[in-house]
């Protein structure tokens, strides 16, 4: 039986206080963000012995996340009328608990995993080159083209108005022809350095070396305020692997399997 | 400290724990890294962190992470 939550700071109380008591998590959110989570009235939990789940109602599915005392196995899902998402965070060296087994009994199978790359700024060396930001009036093209791109679970696509937001700020980047939209790279400024979110290309450009001046372009309109490129890729994607070990990216450490429980 | 050393060095190996004093503050250390720090101090010093101790403060540093743990320690 699922349960909304409705105090945040009790709910924090309770994140606090599994953590130290070294449970298995993949919730990693600041106070700030736990709080935001149940003002907007989307979380529900199921307790069972030995941990609990937290459901996150998106749009189109459920996002999971679990508090599981050491030596308990997670619990059977529960049937929901929406896929349920597990995105998890891991150390690659590592030894991941609960196991993928474990999941699996739980009622998860497989869908993708992505791993962390990064490419100190130290490192790079630039070339003068000319850079094209998106417009306004390419907003659909773009947020038409993601959308075909990704898949549509755990790729954090942002809406239609934060798109905009983000291309008004000259966070995206496009390659045209003709004026034609060739491929896009959206990315984002954190804390510890210059972040691809998206990157996509146009079905028929695939394959022409659009992607890698696209990522020309990211690193040299972000080199003089970022000290590290980060970047999500799919371990599933092996052009796309190659692509950024030759530009000299190295994993971190970090992956990131997804697991599905579809209806 | 050499064991607080070896759990940062095996969570974040790309990062210099003994130069940066703004770990959190800079970015280096995300909210990935301070739960999986916590996990790891909790079970290494047999201590518990309380929500009011998950503060960037006290992971700013190799030395404010140290102060952490012999508070909690002690108390």
């Amino acid at each position: 039986m699922l349960k909304k939550m409705i105090d945040g700071q009790a709910f924090w109380r309770e994140i606090a206080k599994r953590l130290s008591n070294g449970e298995s998590t993949n919730f990693f959110f600041s106070q700030e963000d736990a709080l935001l989570m149940v003002q907007r009235d989307k979380i529900y939990r199921l307790d069972f012995d030995g941990g609990v789940y937290f459901f996150v109602k998106e749009e189109t599915f459920y996002q999971l996340y679990y508090f599981l005392e050491k030596e308990k196995s997670p619990e059977v899902l529960p049937a929901l009328a929406e896929p349920i998402i597990l995105e998890e965070v891991l150390l690659a060296a590592k030894e991941r608990i609960p196991s993928e087994d474990n999941w699996k009994k739980a009622g998860l199978k497989p869908y993708l995993e992505r791993k962390r790359m990064y490419l100190t700024t130290k490192n790079v060396s630039f070339e003068e080159r000319k850079i094209t930001f998106a417009s306004e009036k390419m907003l659909d093209d773009i947020f038409y083209l993601m959308h075909e791109s990704f898949e549509p679970f755990s790729s954090a696509l942002p809406t239609k108005e934060s798109l905009l937001t983000d291309i008004l700020n000259q966070k995206v980047l496009v390659s045209l022809q003709n004026q034609e939209l060739l491929g896009f790279l959206h990315f984002g400024n954190m804390k510890q350095g210059s972040m691809l979110w998206h990157i996509a290309v146009m079905p028929q450009a695939r394959g022409l070396g659009v992607g890698n001046r696209l990522v020309k372009d990211w690193i040299f309109a972000q080199r003089d305020v970022a000290k590290k490129f980060l970047l999500w890729v799919r371990t599933d994607n092996p052009p796309a692997l190659r692509m950024y070990e030759k530009f000299g990216f190295l994993p971190d450490g970090r992956v990131a399997p997804v697991m599905i429980k579809t209806t | 400290m050499e064991t607080l050393l070896k759990i940062l060095a095996e969570l974040r190996p790309d990062v210099d724990f003994e130069e940066n004093k703004e770990l959190v503050d800079s970015g280096e250390l995300d909210s990935f890294d301070i739960v999986s720090l916590v996990g790891e101090l909790c079970e290494a010093y047999e201590i518990q962190i309380g929500a009011e101790d998950i503060i960037p403060e006290n992971f700013n540093s190799v030395e404010a992470i140290m102060a952490l743990v012999k508070r909690l320690q002690e108390d």
